[in-house]
C-alpha cells in the first residue's frame, strides 16, 4: 500500500472513530432524557392550558396540518360546565432569532374570533429574556386586539413571530368554527 | 525531588492562570458574545458559566487523551466533533433536568459549539500537555470565566433591575428576591434599565475592563517608578567623588597651613 493511501486511510479512519463516539454518546444520553423532556413539555403546556383557562376541562389534542399555517401544530378545545369556552392553539416556529413555541387561547364565533391569553411554552431565540415583553401587549386587557395589528417593539427578535402565529391561529379557529 | 516540584509547580500554573493572569473574559477578551448575552442575571450567567466549564473540561481531556493518535491534518474537525458531541451532551442534561436554564440561556447554549475559549484552549493548551493538566486548565480557564460573567452579571441585574434574585432558574434553591434600588411596593425605583439591555451589557463591559487597565497600568507605573529610582541611585553611587583610603590620607604628607 502506497504511503499517501495509508495516510488517507488513518485520516478518515481517525475523523469516523470519533464522530462514531460522539454518536453513540449523544445517542446515549438521548436516551437517558427523552422521556424526562417530554414529560417536562408536557407539564409546561398543562400549566400553559390552566393558565389560560383555569377552570376548564380539555379535549384531547387534535393535530393541525395546515400549510398556510404552518406555524399551528395542536389545539385543544376548553369546555366549562359543558360550556364552550374557547380553543387553545400550539403554535411552534422559528425565525433568524431562533425557536419559539407559545400556546394562544381564542374564544367568539367563528365570524369574531377574539384573541384571549398568550403563553410561552419554550424558547431559544437569542433574546429570551426579552419575549415576555412581546408577549404582554397581548394578554394586558387594553390593547389585546390592537396588538396583533400594531407591533410597537420595532418588529426584531420574536416581535413579528408571535404576531404571525397569532394570525395563524385566528386564522385556523375561523376556519375549524366555521366548519362545525 | 526537583522534577516532582517542577511538575507540581507546572500543575499550579495550569491551574491557577486562567483564573486571573490570564482570565479568558477580561484579559484575552475572548467569548464575549454570551458574556453579554446572558449576563442579565446572576443566577442565568452562574448556570452558563456551569456548563461552560463542564464542556471545557470534558473536551480538554478527550483532546489531550486523544492528541497522539489525531493526524495533524484533522486536528481542528476533530476537535469540533468533539466540543460538539458534548455542547449536544450538556445541552440534552440541561434541557431535562434545569429546563429553566435551558430556556434562559436560548441559543447561546448551542453556540458553545463555536465559542473560541473552548476551541482555542483545545489547540492552544490540550494538544500540547498531559490529560491532568489539561483538565486543570479546563477547570481554572472555566472558573476565570465563570466568575468574569458573575461580576458582569451582578452589576447589570442590580444596578439594571434594582434586585437581586436566587430561586428563579435553580429551582431547587427557595426562590427569594433582594430588593436594593427599589422597593416591592413600587415607591421608589432608582434602577437603569438600560443596563439589562445589550447596550447596558457593553457598556458594563468596558468599564469593568477599563478600571482592570487602570489598575494594571497603575501597579506597572510604580514598578517603572522604582525601577528608575534604582536606576538613579546606582548611577548617582557610580558618580560620587572617591574618598581617598584612611591609609593613603595618612600616608600623604600634610599640606602647610599658611
Amino acid at each position: 500500500m502506497k504511503d499517501s493511501t495509508k495516510k488517507y486511510l488513518k485520516v478518515s479512519l481517525t475523523l469516523a472513530g470519533i464522530c462514531a463516539v460522539s454518536a453513540l454518546a449523544i445517542g446515549g444520553v438521548n436516551l437517558l432524557t427523552s422521556d424526562t423532556i417530554k414529560a417536562n413539555e408536557k407539564a409546561e403546556v398543562d400549566k400553559g392550558l390552566r393558565n389560560i383557562y383555569p377552570d376548564a376541562t380539555f379535549s384531547d389534542t387534535v393535530e393541525v396540518k395546515d400549510e398556510k399555517n404552518a406555524d399551528i401544530v395542536s389545539y385543544w378545545i376548553a369546555t366549562e360546565n359543558e360550556e364552550e369556552r374557547g380553543y387553545i392553539f400550539k403554535a411552534s416556529g422559528s425565525n433568524s432569532y431562533g425557536g419559539l413555541t407559545i400556546l394562544i387561547g381564542i374564544s367568539g364565533e367563528a365570524t369574531a374570533a377574539k384573541l384571549g391569553t398568550i403563553y410561552l411554552v419554550s424558547s431559544e431565540q437569542t433574546r429570551t429574556d426579552f419575549i415576555d415583553k412581546y408577549i404582554a401587549p397581548y394578554n394586558s386587557g387594553n390593547d389585546k386586539e390592537t396588538a396583533i395589528d400594531s407591533v410597537k417593539c420595532g418588529a426584531t427578535y420574536a416581535a413579528t413571530l408571535i404576531q404571525t402565529m397569532a394570525k395563524e391561529a385566528k386564522s385556523v379557529y375561523e376556519t375549524t368554527k366555521g366548519a362545525k | 525531588m526537583e522534577s516532582k516540584d517542577i511538575r507540581r509547580s507546572q500543575h499550579k500554573e495550569s491551574f491557577v492562570s486562567g483564573i486571573i493572569q490570564e482570565n479568558p473574559l477580561f484579559v484575552s477578551v475572548l467569548g464575549t458574545c454570551p458574556a453579554l448575552a446572558i449576563t442579565t442575571t446572576v443566577e442565568a450567567a452562574f448556570g452558563m458559566g456551569l456548563l461552560f466549564t463542564f464542556v471545557l473540561v470534558c473536551s480538554n481531556i478527550i483532546i489531550s487523551a486523544l492528541r497522539k493518535l489525531i493526524p495533524e491534518e484533522i486536528e481542528t474537525p476533530a476537535y469540533i466533533v468533539v466540543i460538539a458531541a458534548f455542547v449536544t451532551i450538556t445541552k440534552m442534561l440541561t434541557e431535562a433536568f434545569i429546563p429553566a436554564l435551558y430556556s434562559s440561556l436560548g441559543v447561546f447554549l448551542s453556540l458553545l459549539v463555536v465559542n473560541c475559549i473552548v476551541l482555542g484552549r483545545a489547540e492552544a493548551f490540550a494538544n500540547k500537555n498531559t490529560v491532568f493538566d489539561s483538565l486543570l486548565d479546563g477547570l481554572g480557564n472555566g472558573i476565570g470565566y465563570t466568575l468574569a460573567i458573575v461580576v458582569i452579571a451582578l452589576f447589570r441585574e442590580v444596578l439594571g433591575a434594582g434586585t437581586l434574585t436566587i430561586g428563579a432558574i435553580f429551582t431547587f434553591v427557595p426562590k427569594s428576591t433582594l430588593y436594593i434600588l427599589k422597593d416591592a411596593a413600587g415607591t421608589y425605583d432608582y434602577s437603569m434599565s438600560l443596563l439589562t439591555n445589550p447596550a447596558g451589557g457593553f457598556i458594563v463591559f468596558g468599564l469593568i475592563l477599563a478600571v482592570i487597565y487602570a489598575v494594571k497600568n497603575h501597579k506597572a507605573t510604580i514598578v517603572k517608578a522604582k525601577a528608575r529610582a534604582a536606576a538613579f541611585a546606582a548611577a548617582a553611587k557610580k558618580a560620587e567623588p572617591v574618598v581617598p583610603a584612611k591609609e593613603a590620607v595618612l600616608a600623604t604628607p600634610a599640606k602647610e597651613v599658611k
